[in-house]
């Protein structure tokens, strides 16, 4: 009999508890967040006063999660600003958690255009989940701003007139300081990046830039994608005695690396260059005084002296209260984009509004950025930038610009041997 | 079976084949997806519920199915021999992996296979010049049987439900046949069929091999689906939730493994899209099941229905359930 | 390769192999003595060193931070086997279930708590310093790693094989029913070595955060190398674990040197060749098939 009262007591505890968390996570949880206001729906005026309904695709769950998330504060702080009316029409965004997964991204992009009619799209963060939603966004005729994911096909042999990226592609993401490191830092380079597609288009930018740059390229390393530990790397990197490294990871393989690249002294010995990665709060705020030094190529950083930009940190320091990092501003000015071209277009009409996209100009905190109408990709401004500890944390020190206006080729170029 | 019992499976036939007349467009998408997991689910359920080879490595084989219709499919066009090539190359690989694993048993298969699992899976990964490596790739093929493309969602839900009806009305008369009941027996108690002078590892790697096939027409019939496929397609972590899918199911049945992949796709589909907190609503969903739903689902279903149906049907029920299977502990090892 | 190389590279490989072996020994013990599939064992790891996280930020310093964390997991790990283990003794595939979704639902709520973006671990100040090791520096912290993974090691093959506690677990191992023929309350060992199991991988998590970073997603990432070990070992022997562990540390991070394409399925590779050559592991008892 004591038995049966315990476990009952026990069920009722999880039950409870279970109760509890259903709750919480009801309460916590912000999808399809704002929505349809109150502006009335008489609906015979032609849709203007329908609120507009935006698809967000990212990864919330695993490793990208902090990019997804950033990215949504980002447009969140953006429609904020704007008291989430694009025109008059109110806003209201869906998103969704692809898990990085094509397949589960497909099936979300369905729910999010048959089920929820939303009228364009934002996202995502990986590359192949772009690769998966090119074909149907082609079919369904279905705007996505392409907020992160970097695949260099996406304006060349995958180009569609339905995508337009307003992040960066992983050729202007490698290329850019090439010339500078070649000139101001050594002329042997060891590259090292994670052993998949990102990884190997990014390094090829930056090998062919720097080859031309009068170069040399002594070792490449591939680690997989999600390496616990580079200790072999680094070993490896101090018996090679290159000039220098360049490296291109991310998240947590960026944070690990460097802190490992002090730890076993190569810091100090061997300088590090990178990606804009490498120069980017996400990273060197968990890695601390260990970036220190580390030089690179960035199409963002929050020192950046231009006015816009002076209003966005501010605005996003007061709201967050943090340092706005690139993803942020990648949200950001997909809102920003999305709002301007509804805005001129004049509808949601995808058609309407990919005559605009093409030749879209807008005041990022970047900077001022166009569209190149022939590869749906941004022409950028990249900023030389160098870690520097400061004040018992890591600030990037703008060193000069790399290159202006830099827009990716629009055929794949061929490498120089 | 009488003749009863046959009205009874044609009825669940039409009511199964009337489901796109009231579901959504997006509805009749879902419901292929979910005819395809559960194709894929019930060929890991066989070989659980019925051979006791409990597998963290089957989406290896799924996967090669998708993989060998995206990239078979640049080549050739006829859906029939992308069938079958994707059937008979998962089918190879199930039986040479499982010529050499399948004398391991119980904790030892599930990492041998996980291990397998992951090396196909690393394999489609690093042939990045051929297979688009993390990216994935698209499928350029599409389905036609004869009568013309396959490109509306209706006709693609009937392809999937013909095929969802031939692999379980396959699997049903496998189980029941003689060959079936000996694996059965090697699983109740292998010593004493070894003592019958049954070659029970024979017997094992052909209902391994089996599954592996029907696992390969599942990915095939996935590729065709979204017509893109992804090395997500063969790592552990899809292999991990068909496992969960057939114990959430009800293990030792053929309907249990096919409703938890229904029930497991919805479900995370809706609650992902209701609250970013979804892993730890699924995660509860589990712990609850384990705890009161000993069985599975379809074991909550079976209570359920007796409890509410009339009461001198109950034992009749019972029996029919004890005779599909009961569930979870059945399976020791 | 130098010889100065090689030896750095093995320091690695051992390093990581330590951090490995202390989850890998629960791990296989619980799976030996008690049958279960624990596949929630990967969340001590990544509450272990979340915990530690905050105990630092509140400016415990990493020692005792290491010691509460280690008391607050094995306490985790005392009631799940209390409240939800003890049901699912000889339910194999429901103990798939329930820790696979207990692996969910810890991993979800440290990401509630402690966000999502990654975090680090500071090197206790104590061990911030580079060895001189020929070639370069090797970082102290790792050599105390590779230092308390062999006194775990001795520790537990002194318990297993010298005092009562070790011959308990033996028995067990081998045939539970004896247990309680002999007039063992199985109930408590079993709790206590769930306990120990799970304090042993919030070791290895705090251990491990300054090395490997912390992320959720690091559970399933640890949770499959160890039970590669663990299958690699043997079930249920400590010995098993540690050679394992080694093992797989060494060819992990040898195999990054010499075959730098098969780095995504180095350990796998080793993990079918040991198990074709000795279907139960290096060490594991049982019946050769």
């Amino acid at each position: 009999m004591k038995e049966t009262r315990k476990t009952r007591w026990t069920r009722a505890w999880l039950c409870a508890i279970l109760a509890l968390t259903l709750l919480l996570a009801a309460c916590g949880s912000q999808t399809a967040s704002e929505s349809a206001g109150g502006s009335g729906g008489t609906n015979g005026s032609a849709g203007a006063s329908e609120p507009i309904k935006i698809g967000a695709i990212l990864s919330f769950s695993g490793n990208f999660a902090p990019l997804s998330e950033s990215i949504k504060e980002g447009m969140e702080l953006y429609f904020e600003q704007t008291g989430n009316k694009i025109g008059d029409r109110q806003v209201s965004i869906v998103y969704e958690d692809d898990e990085a997964n094509p397949q589960v991204a497909l099936r979300k992009y369905r729910q999010l255009v048959e089920s929820e009619q939303v009228d364009l799209l934002v996202g995502p963060i990986s590359s192949s989940v772009v690769y998966a939603l090119r074909d149907v966004i082609e079919k369904d005729k279905i705007v996505l701003i392409d907020a992160n994911a970097a695949a260099n096909d996406i304006s060349w042999d995958k180009k569609s007139d339905y995508i337009y990226r307003v992040s960066i592609s992983n050729w202007q993401d490698g290329m850019p300081a090439a010339e500078y490191i070649a000139q101001n830092i050594g002329k042997k380079a060891y590259v090292l990046a994670p052993d998949y597609p990102a990884g190997h288009e990014t390094i090829e930018a930056f090998e062919d830039a720097f080859k031309k740059a009068g170069g040399e390229i002594v070792k490449e390393a591939w680690p997989k994608l999600g390496n616990n530990d580079y200790a072999t790397y680094l070993t490896d990197i101090l018996q090679t005695k290159p000039d220098l490294v360049f490296s291109f990871l991310s998240g947590t393989d960026a944070i690990r690396f460097v802190q490992q690249y002090e730890q076993f002294g190569v810091k100090g010995k061997i300088p590090l260059t990178g990606t804009e990665e490498f120069l980017d709060p996400l990273v060197t705020e968990p890695t601390g005084q260990a970036a220190e030094g580390i030089i690179g190529a960035t199409m963002y950083t929050s020192s950046l002296d231009n006015p816009v930009n002076q209003k966005f940190v501010e605005a996003f320091t007061q709201k967050y209260n943090k340092t706005p990092n690139y993803f942020n501003v990648q949200g950001y000015d997909s809102a920003q984009v999305i709002a301007k071209a509804i805005e001129q277009a004049g509808s949601t009409n995808a058609d309407d509004l990919i005559n605009v996209l093409k030749e879209i100009k807008f005041s990022s905190p970047r900077g001022e950025l166009a569209m190149d109408p022939k590869t749906h990709n941004l022409a950028l401004d990249m900023y030389l930038v160098k870690n520097v500890w400061k004040d018992g944390k890591i600030v990037q020190e703008v060193l000069g610009i790399a290159a202006k206006g830099l827009k990716i080729p629009e055929t794949p170029p061929t490498p120089s041997k | 079976m009488k003749a009863s019992a046959y009205g009874k499976h044609i009825g669940c036939i039409a009511l199964f084949l009337l489901c796109p007349f009231i579901l959504t467009s997006y509805g009749v998408k879902l419901a292929s997806e979910v005819l395809i997991m559960a194709i894929f689910v019930m060929s890991l359920g066989l070989i659980i519920g019925f051979a006791g080879l409990v597998s963290l490595g089957h989406a290896a084989f799924f996967g090669l199915g998708a993989y060998a219709v995206a990239l078979l499919g640049n080549h050739w066009e006829n859906t029939y021999l992308l069938l079958i090539s994707a059937l008979v190359i998962s089918g190879l690989a199930a039986f040479l992996s499982g010529l050499l694993f399948i004398r391991s048993s119980g904790a030892y298969f599930l990492m041998i296979t996980l291990a397998f699992g992951q090396m196909i899976y690393a394999i489609v990964y690093k042939l990045e010049d051929l297979t688009g490596g993390a990216d994935g790739m698209a499928v350029v093929a599409s389905p036609n049987l004869g009568a013309g493309p396959i490109d509306s969602r209706l006709g693609f839900f009937y392809l999937t439900a013909v095929a969802f009806l031939i692999s379980y009305y396959f699997l049903r008369l496998l189980i029941a046949s003689p060959f079936g009941k000996s694996v059965r027996g090697i699983k109740e108690n292998e010593s004493r069929m070894t003592a019958l002078g049954y070659q029970t590892r024979t017997y094992k790697l052909a209902v391994y091999t089996i599954s592996g096939m029907l696992a390969g027409v599942a990915g095939a019939l996935y590729a065709y689906f979204n017509q893109y496929v992804s090395p997500d397609l063969l790592y552990w972590m899809f292999s991990g939730q068909a496992l969960i899918m057939v114990i959430v199911g009800g293990v030792g049945t053929l309907v249990g493994p096919a409703i938890g992949a229904g029930f497991f796709v919805v479900l995370q589909n809706y609650i992902s899209s209701f609250t970013d907190r979804w892993p730890l609503i699924m995660g509860l969903i589990f712990v609850l099941i384990v705890l009161f739903g000993k069985g599975g689902i379809m074991q909550i279903a079976a209570l359920l229905w007796q409890r509410f149906r009339p009461q001198r049907n109950s034992k009749p029920a019972q029996q029919a359930m004890a005779k599909e299977g009961n569930g979870i502990e059945s399976v020791k090892s | 390769m130098t010889t100065s190389t090689l030896a750095m590279h093995i320091l690695n490989g051992l390093a990581y192999g330590m951090l490995l072996f202390m989850i890998a020994a629960g791990l296989s013990i619980i799976f030996g003595l008690m049958n279960i599939v624990n596949l929630a064992h990967g969340t001590f790891y990544l509450v272990g060193v979340y915990v530690a996280y905050t105990f630092v930020q509140q400016g415990t310093g990493f020692w005792p931070a290491l010691l509460l964390a280690i008391v607050i997991v094995a306490a985790l790990g005392m009631v799940m086997e209390k409240v939800l283990m003890e049901r699912v003794y000889g339910k194999e595939l429901e103990q798939v279930l329930l820790t696979f979704g207990l692996s969910f639902i810890f991993a979800d709520v440290v990401k509630w708590i402690w966000g999502s973006s990654p975090l680090t671990l500071p090197v206790p100040s104590a061990l911030d310093f580079s060895l001189n090791v020929g070639l370069t520096e090797f970082p102290a912290y790792r050599i105390f790693v590779i230092g308390i993974g062999c006194l775990l090691a001795a520790g537990l093959w002194y318990m297993e094989n010298k005092t009562r506690i070790g011959a308990i677990i033996r028995a067990g191992v081998d045939d539970r029913e004896m247990l309680a023929a002999l007039g063992i309350n199985i109930k408590i060992v079993f709790t206590a070595i769930f306990a120990v199991g799970a304090a042993l991988a919030g070791l290895s998590g705090v251990l491990g955060g300054p090395i490997m970073g912390m992320y959720v997603g690091i559970d399933s990432e640890i949770l499959v190398s160890s039970l590669v070990i663990v299958v690699v070992g043997g079930l249920g022997t400590w010995k098993g674990a540690f050679i394992g562990a080694i093992l797989i540390g060494l060819t992990d991070t040898l195999g990054r040197v010499w075959f730098p394409s098969l780095t995504m399925a180095m350990i796998f590779v080793i993990m079918i060749m040991v198990l074709l050559i000795r279907p139960n592991g290096l060490f594991g008892r049982g019946a050769q098939a």
